[in-house]
């Protein structure tokens, strides 16, 4: 069995989108009697003639798709509301402001016994780690459904 | 660098030239107009300038028929290589086929070609995947990227034809290409 040719994968593929010296006369000469080569370029032209029509519409650059990057800001976007309101909520009802906020230094806290969180202090909006999973949950499903509408 | 003329070859290997364009000329302008709607004509007498330009020796008629299809198959690449650096507008959902086809589904399959080369390019190593992009999205040479990636031209070279594969076998896995061309037996007697 005879080694494939050494131009197969390297100087035909340069030749066939023009990278070659001299108009690349020499190598089609070549070509011309390598079936290796005869094959790369029947598989070069016949892969750029089906996907020209959409070649411009490829993604330049490999990487997250521009729809997965609107997904996952649309998440964390969707996150940080949901803990906006829960903060708010939680303003609201204990009455209290959140911890770290000037207000916090005074007297309710004061009045709560030692070591005990004061009331409407107690949500810990740091690690909202069971919100996180159901909100992964969620988009999930969100995803799973477009997908659904997209393949009708 | 621009290669010199060739003195004007005698009448008998002119006569000869001129049959054999004539012989191979349908086929070619057939094989041509299939990858190229509507532009198989001039690609052809591309190809025959070309051809005419360089006069190869090709001793038989085989080898004068396979000098010209590897030249037809180079300007293919390069035609369509020009007119996708064009805008286009790819209809993914309905209107008219961008290659003016009489296709009724050429958006639909526009749109399948389009999701399989992407997900067969998602699914790939990325470094493949990077140079395909490039070379066919960019004007970046095959030493652009290369120098881009800090590797050499050759392994270049070599990802943009495996990738080209990879793309190939899902495409025709998918009905929209034939199978992979096997290598043939090669055509003996062309000498340069």
């Amino acid at each position: 069995m005879t080694p494939p040719c050494p131009h197969a994968h390297t100087t035909t593929v340069a030749w066939l989108y023009g990278e070659s010296p001299d108009d690349g006369h020499d190598h089609a000469l070549h070509v011309a009697t390598c079936a290796d080569c005869q094959a790369t370029a029947a598989l070069h032209a016949d892969l750029i003639a089906t996907t020209a029509p959409v070649l411009p519409a490829v993604r330049t650059t490999t990487g997250p798709s521009a729809a997965r990057v609107a997904r996952h800001v649309g998440a964390r976007v969707l996150v940080a509301s949901v803990l906006a309101v829960a903060a708010a909520l939680a303003v609201v009802l204990g009455g209290t402001p959140g911890a770290g906020s000037p207000a916090t230094t005074s007297a309710p806290v004061a009045q709560a016994p030692h070591g005990a969180p004061a009331r409407g202090a107690a949500v810990d909006l740091t690690t909202p780690d069971d919100l996180d999973l159901r909100l992964d949950a969620l988009q999930g499903e969100v995803a799973a459904l477009s997908l659904d509408f997209a393949s009708l | 660098m621009t290669r010199p003329m060739d003195p004007e070859p005698p009448m008998q290997a002119l006569q000869t030239m001129t049959d054999r364009i004539r012989h191979h000329d349908a086929q070619l302008r057939g094989f041509l107009e299939r990858r190229a709607p509507g532009h198989g004509e001039e690609l052809a007498q591309e190809v025959w300038l070309r051809v005419a330009r360089a006069a190869p020796d090709c001793p038989t008629d085989a080898a004068f028929r396979a000098y010209a299809f590897a030249v037809a198959r180079r300007l293919l690449i390069d035609h369509h290589r020009r007119r996708s650096a064009r805008v286009q507008l790819v209809p993914l959902e309905g209107g008219m086929d961008p290659r003016g086809h009489d296709r009724p589904d050429g958006a639909l399959a526009a749109a399948e070609v389009l999701a399989v080369v992407e997900a067969t390019l998602e699914a790939m190593k990325p470094e493949l995947a990077e140079v395909f992009r490039l070379r066919t999205t960019t004007e970046l040479s095959f030493k652009d990227i290369a120098a881009r990636q800090g590797v050499s031209i050759n392994t270049a070279l070599g990802r943009m034809h495996q990738a080209v594969g990879k793309l190939h076998a899902a495409l025709a896995a998918r009905d929209h290409l034939p199978e992979a061309p096997e290598p043939s037996v090669p055509t003996r007697g062309v000498t340069p």
